[in-house]
């Protein structure tokens, strides 16, 4: 309707046309500039001298032109392209002393990309704020950030071996952290704003692992102490944003890789032509146990208030349930550094077992259940529950009790997610006016699966005697029935499950747990 | 003499919103009050000088606390005047027996004139803004003089009597330094908060008249009351130090503070309820959201289409509910409406609305059922709190905080004759039928999740600002405001019709001669209509039914609950508290509203660490306790707050007003004047007695404009005004174009200084233009 307005259309036309004459012109200069061939030889350069001015247009005027057009439009990733490929054209530098052009006597200040990482921040963060959730702006932030990280800035001496290189080396990786650390208030922010964007969620752990890349926060300290190994590693991989190299038992957790090394090939390529003047790696400082556990614990409270402000948010859970092995890990090093000083000894299987057990209640009770309380109809905390119920499945070699207190759990579980249905059947005092129709009962989907799901895990178990048993399966069995009711368009699956209960009590072999991956990928 | 069409008697927010609207609907209005502020009971008495005023006017009648003044009647002026001879007359209250205002204790200070005529000079921050001062930004500069003027003289009057003031507390110190401070305080007579969506919102939009206004948001409503045990959960049992410290003094029984869940996120984290409790509150929550939208949905369908809705509303909510939810009932839609359009054109239309608490997607319509028995509830007059126990099975404790907590249960809705023979909360409520308790909650679900944590907004510099706000809006659209002149009484013609307002001289205000005005003597001032506060009218001297407040300045935080401090970029202080009736220790007989306000809302001076706490309460009609009773519950809830700061920095009370009125006039208009002749024009607003907002009163004011003039808009923005401010934000920046327009010029420019680049050979050029353009 807005669109029907004279005014608004004829403005929003003149707007178009600015754009569209803004775009070809951009095409047009950068093939210009950067023409067939590439812009990194020197040829290119000679050829530019050699020619007159106008024919090549200057990369910084083009520059500022993809940087109004996408600040009016945040989404084209070609406008991002075309800047990364100006970004890291090389500017014919300019002694100021002699006037005299000056990139064929050091070639080592040349190949240093002209990126200036304030203003590639305070551009992208400008298109953020237009569109929280341009992907093309994110992923420019991250470029610009490893291509921060892993060149070094021109102040820095190219020599890393003197101790005035380490010097600069070090309050560069004092300027990283300054940085990496607003860029988690940064991501604050955006979350304050929408806490359920994923994009920013997704950027927060890419940061995260830069900054366990690059060392914690107290670093400034610890290296006063020599208590650091410093390593060189040339190879921008380690800023990938992946977590795992950065964390000491990456077994159990991918967060996933964030950048691809391949993102990188213009730059590394950059790098690979100057290798013996300039060593163009980052010191990677290897976190000690308590870095490494605050920045995993900030993490966590953060996913924690996240949830408390509202907790339909399946990135938060997701990340909790990413963080919660590695919450363990520092937990079980925390209590075991208090009980016993040496900690050297690998934990047994059953201690660890009883501590994520402490964890899992910890996170039903206070978590799991009051959201699925307060809003049984929203899926998110169902996944975590799922997550949660099949995280904490014990491992063959723990000893009985332990078993027991796991089944207790989860009869806990269902006794509450009954209630939860008995409180949802309840509808009202003249309920049975309405009574024998089948909107009657509790609608709730959710807690019907939930409360299959807990109850046939329970029947995986060894310990129950057969009546109890048989109870379970036929409570399950009604769960079921119920479900085909009321989500009659998943009735397959849901007669599917119920085979499943039927088959593993005959076999008398309970595999119901390959089943239940498939019903995760049903919903 | 000219005629008004309307003489609009006194400065409330109830008579400043009509005059406003009446002289948009192109009335002539003479809006006048007996006071040297705006606002009346609504006004905000600034630290200085109008707060030594107003106390020096209660106390002047306080000690006659039984007014011996006249019943209600219409009776012959006396005066011999021959305009006026003739003629009936209404004879309204003086200026400092409106409402039988009582003060019951200060402890304010007012320091003899000569010590501090230098600070004056240097006062900061708001200070009483009057409709001299139009421009806001101006406020502080203008009328200092003035202002040392008045503060001067009546400092002078009044120094003898106030020295044997209550020593017993403590009070702001004779230091002229910390006296200067006290014009930093802005006091509100009735403080008042607003939905963010509701009645107020939408008439201060509508009338543009929130460009004189700031607001910000509430931060927490808390709930004091009883702490149960059983709800106790692990967290608690955690803190149960802390949880010790609650215990009130010299008794047993413990109290605690509950942030009141506003949200589905709160509702989440509260500890107050136990989860199948979550689960109940949430479903009815959810369910009132709905009836909300229901009768919304029927209030919009009787408009569109009027002709076909001569239905009662018991049938068309039926109607409602089931259009709305389960049959296929097409009817009722215009064509090529289908129901699932309507359905959903009506869920991206509330989709804002109670956001915080809406199900989610995948659930978007309730139970049939549920509603069918709410629908049986609201037909069958039951009481709100059976509902609330007996339908949604909620807990007592839990259909008690729905009720004050939520649906801020006012007292004027309860059956008076119950209280005081039981002081139960539940029986008093008992007469708070269904359909009132769901209205006051959809209005308070239908402003959450609007702005900020609470579904409430504070005006900034205190509420009083509001009907300033209004009275300047009136005067831009042509009313005249006159401030010191009492309307005296109204006069009546043939068959009773309103002729006239008798408006007192200038003599009358107190015998002030060094104002330079010429002595005006007791005029008539004819006109079409009247309108007169209850508050005036002297019929309502038998009423008991009054509201009582306490102010009290305190030095320091009030902290309410420990875990407010998570809050960091925002550490002002402004909450609302609610203390249902009968909450052990302290025993109250009604229902207490607080609102905690510090600097941050700019009713104290910035940076000095004082907090404002007002408390409410009120009598009830056929109540027969005393005074005493009411404010000494006050005065003890001051204490407790106090003593149960919990971790927090010491906070005392350094002065405190406390004060009482009556608003309440029963049946005025109909009954009383019927008996005397049914005057024609004059109309009777009433005040609300105890309420946490004023939206009421935009309810009141649209509802005497209806009878003045039942043709035009209420508080309509005129055409050309409109014009002009569509003109404004139409020229407002448009960056996008800006942005686009610069980069065209930045492309142009650079094929022409090309050239002088090359001629120049000055390369320096291009870093020039990479500058400017990061900086435009």
């Amino acid at each position: 309707s807005r669109l029907l307005n004279p005014e608004t259309s004829s403005k929003l036309a003149t707007k178009a046309l600015q754009w569209n004459h803004l775009s070809h012109e951009l095409l047009t200069q950068r093939r210009r500039l950067l023409g067939p061939t590439p812009p990194s030889t020197s040829a290119a350069y000679a050829a530019a001298d050699d020619d007159n001015d106008d024919a090549k247009p200057s990369p910084e005027i083009l520059l500022t032109l993809t940087e109004k057009m996408l600040s009016v439009n945040p989404d084209p990733s070609h406008l991002w392209n075309i800047r990364r490929e100006l970004l890291l054209y090389v500017v014919p530098k300019v002694d100021e002393d002699t006037g005299i052009v000056s990139e064929l006597n050091r070639p080592s200040v040349s190949i240093i990309p002209n990126i200036d990482i304030q203003s590639e921040l305070k551009l992208t963060a400008h298109c953020l704020q237009r569109n929280p959730k341009a992907y093309s702006a994110w992923h420019h932030r991250k470029w610009s950030l490893v291509c921060y990280l892993t060149h070094p800035t021109p102040d820095d001496d190219s020599s890393t071996s003197s101790p005035k290189a380490k010097d600069s080396q070090q309050s560069h990786l004092i300027n990283v952290k300054k940085i990496l650390q607003s860029e988690l208030e940064l991501c604050a922010q955006f979350l304050q704003l929408d806490e359920r964007n994923f994009h920013c969620w997704n950027y927060r752990r890419f940061v995260v692992a830069l900054l366990g890349s690059c060392g914690g926060r107290g670093t400034s300290d610890t290296l006063q102490n020599q208590t650091v190994d410093l390593g060189v590693i040339s190879d921008v991989n380690i800023f990938s944003g992946s977590w795992s190299p950065w964390l000491k038992h990456q077994s159990q957790v991918s967060m996933g890789a964030q950048l691809l090394p391949s993102a990188f090939a213009l730059s590394s390529s950059q790098g690979e032509k100057c290798k013996g003047t300039h060593n163009i790696a980052k010191a990677i400082i290897k976190l000690s146990e308590a870095e490494l556990e605050e920045i995993i614990s900030n993490e966590w409270n953060f996913t924690n208030s996240k949830i408390q402000d509202n907790f339909s948010n399946g990135s938060a859970f997701h990340y909790r349930s990413k963080l919660l092995p590695l919450m363990l890990e520092s937990r079980l090093a925390s209590t075991h550094r208090v009980s016993s000083d040496e900690s050297s000894g690998r934990l047994s299987p059953a201690t660890r077992y009883a501590e994520s057990l402490v964890f899992a209640r910890e996170e039903w009770e206070n978590i799991l259940l009051n959201a699925i309380f307060t809003e049984p109809d929203d899926q998110t905390p169902w996944w975590y529950h799922r997550f949660i119920v099949s995280w904490m499945k014990p491992p063959a070699v723990v000893g009985d009790e332990l078993v027991l207190e796991y089944e207790t759990l989860l009869f806990e579980m269902a006794d509450s997610l009954r209630d939860l249905l008995e409180v949802e059947k309840e509808n009202s005092m003249l309920g049975n006016i309405v009574e024998g129709d089948e909107s009657k009962g509790a609608k709730c989907k959710w807690a019907y699966i939930g409360l299959h799901m807990v109850l046939s895990t329970l029947l995986e178990s060894k310990t129950l005697d057969e009546g109890e048993a048989a109870n379970l399966r036929q409570e399950a069995g009604e769960c079921l029935t119920e479900l085909i009711k009321i989500d009659p368009n998943r009735s397959e699956r849901y007669q599917n499950l119920a085979a499943d209960i039927i088959r593993a009590q005959s076999g008398g072999i309970s595999r119901i747990e390959g089943k239940l991956s498939n019903m995760l990928s049903g919903c | 003499m000219d005629e008004y069409d309307v003489i609009i008697c006194g400065t409330d927010l109830i008579q400043s919103i009509l005059s406003s609207a009446l002289s948009r609907a192109g009335k002539r209005v003479l809006h006048c009050d007996g006071n040297e502020w705006y606002g009346g009971f609504d006004a905000v008495l600034s630290g200085g000088s109008t707060l030594h005023s107003f106390i020096e006017g209660c106390e002047q009648f306080s000690g006659e606390s039984a007014l011996e003044g006249k019943e209600f009647e219409i009776d012959e002026y006396d005066n011999g005047d021959e305009h006026v001879a003739d003629t009936l007359l209404l004879r309204l209250l003086p200026r400092r027996k409106q409402g039988s205002l009582r003060l019951h204790s200060q402890t304010f200070k007012v320091v003899p004139k000569g010590s501090d005529v230098t600070e004056n000079v240097t006062i900061e921050g708001p200070s009483q803004s009057t409709l001299e001062r139009v421009s806001v930004k101006s406020e502080n500069k203008k009328t200092i003089e003035e202002m040392t003027n008045d503060e001067g003289h009546i400092a002078e009057n009044s120094s003898m009597k106030y020295d044997s003031s209550p020593m017993n507390e403590t009070t702001f110190t004779n230091s002229p330094s910390i006296h200067s401070l006290e014009h930093g305080f802005c006091f509100d007579l009735t403080p008042s908060l607003l939905y963010a969506s509701g009645d107020a919102v939408e008439c201060l939009i509508m009338s543009g008249v929130s460009d004189y206004l700031e607001f910000k948001s509430l931060k927490g409503l808390y709930l004091l009351t009883d702490e149960e045990k059983s709800s106790v959960t692990r967290e608690e049992r955690r803190k149960g130090s802390t949880v010790v410290n609650d215990t009130i003094r010299s008794s047993n029984k413990k109290m605690t503070s509950y942030r009141v869940p506003c949200s589905k996120g709160e509702v989440f984290r509260s500890k107050l309820l136990s989860p199948v409790d979550k689960r109940r509150l949430m479903k009815l929550l959810q369910l009132i959201s709905d009836y909300g939208m229901a009768t919304q949905m029927e209030g919009d369908q009787s408009s569109n289409n009027a002709s076909d809705d001569t239905s009662s509303v018991e049938p068309s909510l039926d109607r409602i509910t089931q259009t709305g939810y389960d049959s296929d009932d097409l009817k009722n839609f215009p064509d090529g409406v289908t129901r699932e359009d309507a359905i959903t054109s009506i869920n991206e239309r509330y989709l804002h609305r109670g956001r915080a608490l809406s199900r989610p997607q995948n659930k978007a319509t309730p139970s049939s059922s549920e509603m069918d028995s709410l629908m049986l509830c609201v037909r069958e007059n039951v009481s709100f709190s059976d509902f609330l126990t007996k339908v949604a099975k909620l807990p007592e404790r839990l259909a008690t905080v729905v009720i004050y907590a939520m649906a801020l249960a006012k007292f004027d809705s309860w059956e008076p004759s119950k209280i005081g023979e039981d002081s139960d909360s539940m029986i008093s409520t008992s007469q708070y039928s269904t359909k009132d308790g769901l209205d006051d909650l959809v209005r308070h679900l239908a402003a959450l999740g609007r702005f900020g944590d609470t579904a409430f907004l504070i005006p900034m510099y205190g509420s009083g600002e509001l009907s300033q706000a209004f009275c300047r809006s009136g005067a831009v659209y042509g009313s005249t405001y006159m401030l010191r002149r009492s309307p005296l009484a109204v006069t009546f013609g043939e068959g009773a019709h309103v002729q006239g307002v008798l408006l007192g001289g200038e003599g009358h205000i107190g015998g002030r001669d060094d104002l330079d005005t010429d002595d005006v003597s007791d005029r008539v001032v004819p006109c079409k209509h009247v309108v007169v506060p209850s508050t005036m009218l002297i019929s309502q001297r038998g009423s008991k039914a009054r509201t009582y407040r306490r102010i009290s300045v305190l030095q320091g935080k009030l902290m309410l609950d420990e875990d407010n401090n998570k809050d960091d970029s925002d550490s002002g202080q402004r909450y609302a508290l609610i203390i249902p009736p009968g909450t052990c220790g302290l025993d109250n007989k009604s229902v207490i509203h607080g609102l905690v306000v510090d600097d941050s809302a700019f009713v104290a001076p910035s940076g000095k660490n004082y907090t404002i706490l007002h408390l409410t309460t009120s009598n009830q009609e056929g109540n027969s306790l005393p005074d005493d009773v009411f404010v000494n519950v006050l005065s003890e809830t001051v204490k407790y707050l106090i003593a149960n700061q919990g971790d927090g920095a010491p906070c005392f009370e350094c002065n405190h007003i406390s004060f009482s009125y009556c608003s309440y006039a029963t049946n005025f208009g109909e009954r009383d004047v019927a008996a005397s002749g049914q005057p024609v024009g004059l109309h009777v607003c009433h005040r609300d007695m105890q309420s946490l907002t004023c939206d009421s009163s935009f309810r009141e004011a649209h509802r005497i404009f209806r009878d003045i003039c039942p043709e035009s808009d209420f508080l309509a923005i005129a055409k050309k005004v409109e014009d002009t401010i569509v003109y404004r934000n139409e020229n407002d920046s448009d960056d996008e174009k800006i942005v686009l327009e610069s980069a065209c010029t930045m492309m142009q420019g650079q094929s022409t200084e090309k050239s002088q680049v090359e001629n120049l050979a000055d390369n320096c050029t291009d870093a020039d233009y990479v500058d400017s353009g990061h900086t435009s």
